[in-house]
């Protein structure tokens, strides 16, 4: 079941939400969540739920081993025994389904083999809470997790809103919030400001990425084709997906930190205006936050962080992107995202530390020096988002090559009458007035004003309503932004008005909506 | 109170509860009225008989409530649409058929009920189906089947997951855009006319550039979609009618990709029983018309002949 549905928004979330408020027993309305999540994972494959049960169940057990050796033992042996078992069943389980053909189809490719690939469907979600659940382990293994109840646990794992496509949240931020007596009390100031920060996310899914969608798919689709992609058409088909992608995801991280909210529950934040960043590193504190945060204190640090020298250190930061390329798909084109980010990252930090971002010209003329560096920063992502997209590397070839104009530069033919005399110059200086991939650059261009205008003019949903602590970690208090547009969110009749409009409009077309990015992944 | 209250319910202390709950009673009117509004819109899409390519679909009906002893229809999409000129077809033959095209929103669950009114009224002998290579590439279509409906019988016949999946499309069209322009438009013109049928067909508008830069062939096949395509095999056996289906006019190069594509989905749609035909009248850039799958107007005879001489051997005739 799809966040951006009608069965969804007025069938499954009011029975759930009233149900768990006429439930005057807490362990019930427990049950009740559980049984509802369960439901809303069923309604795309009951078999792999299953899957999705057997592993809370093995997980949650070796937790509860983990606790008892950490009670029995001093030594730590055994728990890492028992740690290492869980992370490979874990992992395993993520290989098998995930990664098997991709394996498979190297091998072949390498040995020149003949073994079957087997087509296995994706379980959907298994990347993020495979994640979970290693996180989970891996704190309880250093005693930073106390033995909690199945039933939370079964939860923390399941809760529907954040199942999907998280945020990745830690046990510590969910449990204790689900064992506090006061969430079972409807609460209009939480269902109101959930309901907002939902229908913020919606309109962000509905309207905006998947308004700018249809230009991102015919480009990168003419890639795959072998199509010759032409200047403008890379250059608008490649920023398309990158703001595509934005609010395709924050709108979706947005719709589960909503729905959470609704049920009192508070999740982290995931996304906080990543594009006006004027560097990789802030990218990655604002750019999926929940992953950034895992990789960092699950795979960085435990490979030496920064501790073992520089060396080590930009080697772990490449072992780290690659690693989380790997992990948005089994492709070659992610793996290359993950090491374009690593090198990205690793010359920002050999910058930092050559202070080389602190020179006296930078200090002189800081405004100019911070729109290049947003420019610079925006600029490398939008590349790297091609290799992200891209079906294979010869498609993403095919679009690089079109953005730096190796393919020279077309204009749609209506522009020939448009342009008058000034068409001839352009077509003595190479310009080819034919485009069978984008017929007509108005609505695009319109398109990109309108994203821009929002990804830097206005604030995001958190700077919105930052007066109500929309989400778990006010990480972002230091962050100050000066926005075009400066606005507050307030819980007001004419608010009101104005999230109706916006519901209303992604309800008008829901009809067309298509399913989150992220749940490829 | 702890310190754990305040940071779960920081509002719930602050005595914004009362504005609160007229933001939230503000919020739950105003949609409630867009929900009554839109509830309203779908009845008279209905009643009005207004939907999307409706005025095709009562066309082709019609034809079957004009003619009496047909014996051959033609059912499948807009490639097919364009391609047979169903005259010529029984002049060649000496069939009675009739071509009975809707579009690729219809799918093979239109068609499928396409079929059942034919045969509910005719003694027929022989069904073409011609679909676009395309077809099993989209999502079946349970908007075609709800509109195509004649009777609460087509209803009751779908199972389990297509229930679901009709009520889901039904909720898509209460909600959808498209649907609430036409009944505004229609309320105020009285009328909607975005195309018009000329030579038994939709009329195409300008076709797609002779420049055109044609693009490989990729078909994807995904497993739930041919479960309409498997009903209308099983209804073809059941009546004894013999079911010749054929790929419809396509423009696009070829490469070993294509052709692995291709088998694939001839593989997919053998497996649901119907006799398919794996022949495809690929066109040039000079007979494509509006559409990668619309044979130019011009091209419609030629092609109509292709197919009849494929296909005649297969067609059953008066005797058999």
């Amino acid at each position: 079941m799809l966040f951006n549905s009608y069965i969804f928004i007025y069938i499954f979330l009011p029975i759930v939400l009233l149900v768990f408020y006429c439930l005057k027993n807490n362990r019930l309305a427990i049950y009740w969540l559980i049984a509802s999540s369960f439901f809303f994972y069923a309604w795309w494959n009951t078999i792999y739920l299953a899957l999705l049960f057997c592993s809370i169940v093995l997980n949650y057990n070796t937790g509860l081993l983990l606790v008892y050796l950490h009670q029995k033992y001093t030594q730590l042996f055994y728990q890492k025994v028992l740690l290492v078992f869980g992370i490979f069943f874990n992992l395993a389980l993520l290989g098998y389904f995930k990664y098997y053909d991709f394996f498979i189809s190297n091998i072949n490719l390498l040995f020149n083999s003949n073994f079957q690939k087997q087509s296995i469907l994706l379980p959907l979600a298994i990347s993020f809470y495979t994640f979970q659940q290693i996180a989970f382990l891996v704190d309880t293994y250093k005693a930073e997790s106390n033995k909690c109840s199945f039933l939370y646990y079964c939860l923390f794992v399941s809760f529907f809103p954040q199942l999907i496509a998280g945020p990745i949240i830690r046990h510590f931020e969910t449990i204790p919030q689900y064992e506090n007596k006061k969430i079972f009390t409807f609460n209009y100031s939480n269902i109101s400001i959930g309901m907002t920060i939902f229908f913020i996310g919606l309109f962000k899914k509905v309207v905006l990425a998947d308004g700018i969608a249809p230009f991102a798919t015919s480009v990168f689709n003419a890639a795959s084709r072998g199509e010759t992609i032409f200047f403008i058409e890379s250059w608008c088909g490649s920023l398309s997906y990158t703001f595509q992608l934005y609010f395709d995801f924050s709108g979706y991280s947005d719709m589960a930190i909503g729905l959470a909210r609704m049920f009192n529950i508070f999740l982290p934040v995931n996304f906080y205006s990543p594009y006006r960043c004027t560097s990789i590193i802030d990218f990655w504190k604002q750019w999926h936050i929940t992953l950034s945060l895992f990789l960092r204190d699950y795979l960085y640090i435990p490979l030496g962080g920064n501790r073992k020298g520089s060396l080590r250190k930009y080697t772990n930061l490449m072992i780290t992107m690659l690693l989380g390329g790997l992990w948005h798909g089994a492709g070659w084109t992610f793996v290359i995202w993950g090491g374009l980010h690593g090198a990205y990252l690793c010359t920002n930090h050999l910058w930092r530390f050559l202070g080389l971002n602190e020179g006296t010209y930078v200090l002189r003329f800081k405004i100019i020096c911070n729109f290049l560096s947003l420019l610079l920063t925006f600029i490398s992502i939008n590349v790297a988002w091609i290799f992200f997209r891209s079906d294979d590397i010869f498609a993403a070839k095919e679009l690089l090559f079109g953005l730096i104009g190796f393919n020279g530069v077309n204009l749609p033919p209506g522009y020939l009458h448009i342009l008058g005399t000034f068409s001839e110059i352009l077509i003595n200086l190479g310009v080819i007035f034919q485009s069978d991939i984008l017929p007509s650059y108005t609505n695009i261009l319109l398109w990109m004003v309108i994203l821009s205008c929002i990804v830097w003019g206005c604030p995001n949903t958190y700077e919105l309503m930052k007066d109500y602590k929309p989400a778990l970690h006010p990480v972002f208090k230091n962050i100050r932004y000066r926005h075009l547009l400066s606005f507050k969110w307030r819980p007001s009749v004419l608010w009101a008005i104005f999230i109706s409009c916006m519901f209303t409009i992604s309800i008008l077309f829901l009809s067309s909506a298509s399913e989150f990015l992220y749940f490829n992944f | 109170m702890n310190n754990n209250d305040t940071e779960h319910f920081p509002h719930t202390f602050l005595g914004e509860t009362l504005a609160f709950r007229k933001y939230f009673f503000s919020f739950f009117c105003l949609n409630s009225i867009t929900v009554c509004v839109m509830l309203l819109c779908f009845i008279l899409l209905f009643y009005f008989k207004i939907g999307p390519y409706h005025e095709l679909y009562l066309y082709q009906t019609k034809k079957l409530n004009d003619q009496s002893n047909i014996d051959t229809i033609f059912i499948g999409d807009s490639s097919l649409g364009n391609a047979i000129n169903a005259n010529l077809f029984n002049s060649k033959t000496g069939l009675k058929s009739v071509n009975l095209a809707l579009t690729g929103m219809y799918g093979y669950a239109g068609s499928y009920n396409m079929l059942k009114k034919a045969v509910r009224k005719n003694r027929i002998k022989n069904v073409i189906m011609i679909q676009t290579i395309e077809t099993l590439t989209r999502s079946v279509s349970y908007d075609g089947y709800l509109y195509s409906m004649d009777s609460l019988s087509d209803f009751t016949e779908l199972q389990g997951n297509e229930i679901t999946s009709l009520l889901e499309a039904s909720i898509n069209i209460l909600f959808s855009f498209n649907n609430l322009k036409r009944v505004i438009f229609f309320y105020f013109n009285n009328s909607i006319n975005t195309y018009t049928i000329e030579k038994d067909y939709i009329k195409q508008t300008i076709p797609i550039k002779q420049n055109i830069n044609t693009p490989k062939i990729r078909i994807k096949v995904d497993n739930d979609k041919p479960s309409f395509l498997k009903k209308i095999v099983d209804y073809c056996n059941q009546n004894h009618i013999n079911l010749i289906y054929l790929h419809g006019p396509y423009l696009g190069k070829i490469d070993e990709q294509s052709k692995t594509d291709i088998n694939a989905l001839n593989s997919f749609i053998k497996l649901t029983g119907a006799k398919l035909v794996e022949t495809i009248p690929f066109l040039t850039t000079e007979q494509v018309g509006d559409q990668r799958d619309h044979v130019h107007p011009s091209y419609k005879d030629m092609i109509t002949l292709f197919y009849c001489k494929t296909i005649k051997e297969q067609l059953l005739t008066g005797g058999d």
